[in-house]
């Protein structure tokens, strides 16, 4: 404080950080960006190990041997499917029965805001069908789920066929320490979302469903499963859950382990382990595959069924057997055999997963980045705003009392720092802030408010519509300095005075935002605060503006997630060409919208009630007057 | 066999004394198996050798037991039916021994401990020859060459070190409960006496080998301070020692089991009711009947800590409870999760070796024991014995400080490791370990070598009073009792025989020639001022210099110093 209170140095450090501000932000943004190219390289990930001491190691005797009988029920499935058009509830539950489970389902039903184009549903009603194995010499105070995902357009057949398998294979050992749950939920995530919800006796998101019948005990963790063939080339396996939350490190690791000792080949992000991790080559490849989980973490939707028990706090991930033109397969005895396993190795957890990370990066299934190492990335950029807010501060107040440090340092000893009022004019930045804030809270409401009212006036339907008022919204807001200049009145002060005070609220905004997102979705915070940083940091209402503008445009919020998706299918070597660039964006938006209403999923409405209005602000900053 | 040349006494544990020693060399020849005999009291010992043939009838021996303290529930379902036509007097009458009791004294080296048809053999011989020409031959030896009788008029008294004063306050572990505590002064008192002892100068080599322990009792506290499933091995290593101290005759009674977990009746259990100690369920540890006398939640510091020193309120039964006194040999096993310096306890507590240290001490001070073993596995063992101060502890780990110890047996079908290295080599010597075995201490310490250990075992002797080569392992590990020979005479009566059963002798101490006296422990302050080891005798620093010099001296002479070049 001393430093701080001393007027000659205090002015000493003012001019040397007005000095320094462009190299040193200029530096911290670098250092930012290749802290987080390094998070790939050796020095900053370790090899994944098991923490968890209950599970051991791989120390099991897989005797699962129902691969046929896994296929023959899934012929079965799939025949009464078609014979019944939708979930063959009541043959499901006389063979859950026949092989010993406790059976029970509970029906669902969930009207979307709006027509959801992808899946093709509007009115939604399934039914989910459970059996639980009750653990023969244990209290029913804890479970396992093993839940399969089936929906019109995935039937996930062999899946069903594997669950009734096991559940068959598992019904005839002794060693359960848990019950264990075999669900087949249909309508693949809103099912498990109806059941999610009803087993935890809340409702979150509108879902209407009937009670279940049936518990187990506290869910310790969730396997889900998703095939679609008879033999797998792969298994590929998904942790980024509903709002980028990620399942213990732990699972991932015994997934791996089980992986391993079966010699599966098993896939992350649907790429396969580069063969020499320590060479440039298996380097770029590491990165490549945490660039896809990073970008897939930032989109906040559960990729798979695991993402949504994530929530309740139950470890999850979701395993996806791909069936690729490669020569050797596996059959359902192998997947089998490495369910087997997992389970056997969770029924030997004696509390919740915890003793690994939740908070993670990885570069291949064998690697991770830990939150201590990836954090300082983030840290780096976040800097830049408060490096770019304190210099405003110092300007702004130089402006001020520029004359009175004449007077002594005496008379500038009282002057209390940064408490004058007459330092920042905090009035005229009320009008722009309510104004964006209002554009931001139109976005998130309007357009599906306002959907049938669309649809009736302009020939479109109702997705399209929302859709499309969610970008007329966007685009309308860049309007926005034009309407609020007649509402702020001149400013007395210095020329520069007004904007900079905007801007210096801005940023200060934005570092909060983007430090509150990077904690609890790194990827996210870190997506945004790589593309909005320097061009934040940068405008101003003087310079090239055109260019300014064309930066600001394309930081925005929309914009990162348009060349988001074009880097997502770029990595994945499935690159997109403009137009079909434009509808998936369409599409991710309105499933973007989606996900908020049935899931809860942050993402819209963060971008919409905060990042947006945020970015609006410097927007404003751009075209003062 | 109007005269009595030999007397055995034996005090309050004594059955089990006599019912080892017996089967050393008498009862094995008989097929009395080992379960048998440990359960026995012992009348009804004396009944079954009957039945078996061991002994003429009448009985020519002489028993003195006192009522109280005959275990018979268990002997008796065992034997009832058979003991129909088993005549024995009423507890505390004499009987007497026929002269094939001075079997007992030869067995030792006449039956080689070989197992096998072999020795099936002469057993079976033997047990044809016993009752007809009382054991005068065996196999074509002689056996009384000595002891013929007209040469047998040697006495010899065999007695074991007395019992403390009864005003001691400390309770006898007896065979049964309740029994010694409540009558100290009539504790369970065996007398035999046995005839025609050949020649007290063979018994006596023999004796210095065998009477050199100086306990009268065993005891041993056996606790595994682990919870949970995955840490199987850990309860699998307590009931290993467990199974071994048993099998070797400590009873239940003398046992204080500490289990942190039931491992037998987990539900991941895939084999209910077992723990393993081997791969492919090669040996099920947990056997039939296993007596936790702490379980779960009740293992803990203070408690494990209130078993050694003896502060249990005064509620807790007998079986949890040490009660042994300055007469017994201790054996204290641990099992768990160690560091430098510290066990734990159930994820919970600690104890620190400072506190195992002075618990040690606390029992020393009390007279809680005679011999202490202390055996611990556990990562850096070594760092639970270094702080010990008191005398006649042995003390052995598992691994040094630094090290880890580690597991053993993975085992697929059970899911686990099912046993710790260290442990598992243990196990396997004392399975080799019979009552009469004479393998020794410094065999125990070469258990696990690092080859098969990984870790390094050690152990520490410089408390110990006596050395470990003279040590024997069932010095702690069994319950075989050790008796001092005297070769006083002792003039009994030489009417006994006729006196038939019906002659009760109640021995009072008039018989045992010198007053005895507690063996002298040495204090502890002795102990801890220990003197520094002599180091090791180095040549004189001037000596070897001057070597070098003539060395030097002779090198130049002979070849000058042109040649150096040549040499380096």
């Amino acid at each position: 404080m001393g430093l701080l209170l001393d007027s000659h140095r205090r002015r000493a450090l003012a001019r040397l950080l007005l000095r320094l501000n462009t190299p040193l932000c200029v530096v911290s943004y670098l250092a930012g960006v290749f802290w987080f190219l390094g998070l790939a390289f050796s020095p900053l990930t370790q090899n994944t190990y098991i923490s968890e001491n209950a599970m051991g190691s791989t120390m099991v005797e897989e005797q699962f041997e129902g691969g046929e009988h896994a296929l023959n029920f899934a012929r079965d499935f799939t025949a009464q499917r078609r014979k019944t058009g939708s979930l063959p509830v009541a043959w499901l539950e006389r063979t859950m029965r026949s092989v010993g489970l406790e059976v029970y389902s509970q029906s669902f039903s969930r009207t979307l805001p709006f027509p959801d184009e992808t899946h093709e549903r509007y009115m939604v009603s399934g039914t989910n069908v459970y059996g639980i194995l009750r653990a023969p010499r244990a209290a029913s105070t804890e479970s396992l789920v093993l839940v399969v995902p089936s929906s019109p357009e995935t039937l996930n057949a062999q899946a069903v066929g594997l669950l009734l398998s096991l559940a068959a294979y598992f019904r005839s050992q002794i060693y359960w320490a848990k019950d264990i749950i075999f669900l087949v939920t249909e309508h693949d995530l809103l099912g498990t979302e109806a059941w999610l919800e009803a087993y935890h006796d809340v409702n979150i998101t509108g879902m209407q469903s009937s009670a279940l019948q049936g518990r187990a005990g506290a869910i310790q963790a969730a396997v889900a499963l998703e095939l679609n063939s008879d033999v797998v080339t792969s298994l590929d396996v998904a942790v980024e859950g509903l709002n980028g939350q990620l399942p213990n490190l732990d699972l991932l690791n015994l997934f791996h382990a089980f992986c391993q000792k079966e010699a599966l080949l098993c896939t992350l992000q649907g790429k396969l382990q580069h063969s020499d991790w320590a060479s440039l080559g298996g380097s770029l490849h590491g990165l490549q595959t945490l660039m896809l989980m990073v970008l897939r973490q930032a989109s906040g939707r559960p990729h798979g069924p695991h993402g949504l028990f994530l929530r309740y706090h139950v470890e999850a991930i979701t395993l996806r057997g791909i069936n690729s033109f490669r020569q050797y397969k596996y059959d359902m005895t192998a997947v089998g055999k490495t369910l087997e396993g997992m389970f056997r190795k969770l029924n030997n957890l004696l509390e919740r997963l915890h003793q690994s990370y939740f908070f993670y990066l990885l570069p291949s299934l064998s690697r991770f980045v830990s939150i201590g190492l990836y954090m300082p990335a983030i840290g780096f950029l976040l800097f830049i705003p408060g490096l770019k807010a304190l210099e405003l501060w110092v300007k702004l107040n130089k402006a001020d009392f520029g004359p009175e440090e004449q007077l002594g340092p005496n008379h500038s000893l009282v002057q209390p720092f940064g408490q004058d009022a007459r330092g920042v004019a905090l009035t005229p930045l009320v009008a722009p802030v309510l104004i964006s804030q209002a554009t931001g809270l139109a976005l998130y409401l309007l357009p599906v408010m306002g959907q049938h009212v669309a649809a009736q006036h302009f020939p479109v339907a109702e997705a399209e519509a929302v859709v499309l008022t969610l970008l007329a919204i966007y685009v309308a807001g860049l309007a926005l300095p034009h309407s609020t200049h007649r509402v702020v009145s001149s400013t007395p002060r210095g020329p520069d005075s007004g904007w900079m005070a905007l801007k210096l609220v801005a940023l200060l905004y934005l570092a909060i935002q983007l430090g509150c997102i990077s904690l609890f979705n790194f990827s996210l915070g870190f997506l945004l605060a790589v593309t909005m940083v320097p061009a934040a940091a940068l405008t101003q209402p003087s310079g090239p503006r055109f260019l300014y503008a064309v930066l600001l445009v394309l930081v925005s919020p929309g914009a990162t997630l348009l060349g988001s998706l074009f880097l997502w299918r770029e990595l994945q070597e499935a690159p997109l060409t403009l137009a079909e660039g434009w509808q998936l964006f369409l599409s991710a938006l309105a499933q973007g919208v989606l996900d908020h209403h049935l899931y809860g999923a942050l993402l819209f409405p963060l971008l919409s009630l905060g990042l947006y209005p945020c970015w609006l602000l410097f927007w404003n900053v751009l075209f003062w007057k | 066999m109007g005269r009595v040349d030999l007397a055995v006494i034996f005090y309050g544990t004594s059955t089990y004394a006599w019912g080892t020693r017996v089967q050393d060399r008498c009862v094995k020849a008989a097929e009395v198996t080992q379960d048998i005999v440990l359960g026995l009291s012992a009348r009804t010992l004396a009944c079954h050798l009957l039945r078996l043939g061991c002994f003429t009838t009448p009985l020519h021996a002489l028993f003195w037991c006192s009522q109280d303290c005959l275990p018979d529930e268990v002997a008796s379902q065992r034997l009832q039916p058979k003991d129909a036509s088993c005549s024995l007097p009423p507890p505390g009458c004499l009987l007497e021994l026929p002269s094939p009791m001075e079997c007992i004294g030869h067995g030792g080296e006449q039956w080689p401990e070989s197992d096998g048809a072999e020795e099936e053999e002469k057993e079976a011989e033997l047990i044809g020859v016993w009752p007809a020409s009382v054991c005068s031959e065996f196999k074509g030896r002689p056996l009384m060459a000595a002891g013929s009788p007209d040469q047998g008029h040697h006495r010899t008294i065999l007695k074991v070190p007395p019992f403390p004063r009864p005003d001691s306050g400390y309770a006898q572990g007896g065979l049964t409960t309740g029994c010694a505590s409540k009558s100290p002064g009539s504790l369970s008192r065996c007398l035999a006496y046995l005839t025609s002892f050949p020649s007290p100068s063979v018994w006596q080599d023999q004796a210095e080998q065998l009477f050199k322990s100086g306990h009268t009792n065993n005891w041993a506290v056996l606790v595994c301070t682990s919870r949970f499933w995955f840490n199987y091995r850990h309860v699998a290593n307590t009931l290993s020692v467990y199974r071994s101290v048993k099998r070797l005759g400590i009873p239940d009674s003398h046992i204080v089991l500490m289990l942190a977990d039931d491992m037998a009746c987990n539900p991941r259990n895939p084999k209910p009711a077992t723990v393993f100690s081997h791969k492919n369920m090669e040996l099920n540890v947990y056997g039939d009947d296993v007596e936790v006398d702490y379980r779960s939640y009740e293992v803990t510091v203070e408690n494990f800590l209130r078993v050694l020193t003896g502060r249990v309120p005064p509620s807790a039964p007998r079986s949890k409870r040490l009660l042994s006194d300055d007469r017994s040999n201790v054996l204290i096993y641990m099992t768990g999760h160690g560091g430098n310096g510290f066990l734990k306890f159930q994820d919970s507590e600690e104890i620190t070796n400072v506190e195992l240290a002075d618990a040690f001490e606390q029992m020393w001070q009390k007279r809680r024991y005679h011999e202490m073993l202390f055996i611990i596995d556990t990562c850096q063992g070594a760092s639970m014995y270094e702080r010990f101060y008191s005398p006649n502890v042995m003390a052995l780990a598992s691994s040094q400080v630094g090290e880890d110890s580690l597991s053993h047996q993975p085992d697929l079908a059970i899911g686990v490791h099912l046993m710790d290295r260290y442990t598992f080599y243990v196990l396997e010597f004392l399975e080799e370990i019979h009552p009469a075995s004479q393998a020794n201490m410094n065999d125990l310490f070469q258990v696990c070598p690092k080859s098969l250990c990984v870790s390094t075992p050690g152990h520490r002797t410089d408390l110990f009073q006596r050395n470990p080569q003279n040590v024997l392992i069932t010095d702690f590990f069994g319950s075989v009792r050790k008796v001092e020979l005297t070769t006083e005479t002792v003039s009994l009566k030489p009417d006994l025989s006729s006196m038939g059963y019906s002659h009760l002798k109640c021995h009072e101490d008039e018989e045992l020639a010198e007053p005895l006296s507690y063996a002298a422990q040495l204090p502890v302050a002795q102990i801890i001022h220990q003197k520094p080891k002599p180091k090791e005798w180095h040549p004189p620093g001037g000596f070897i210099l001057g070597l070098w010099a003539l060395i030097l001296m002779v090198f130049f002479k002979t070849y000058g110093i042109k040649h150096m070049k040549y040499v380096f």
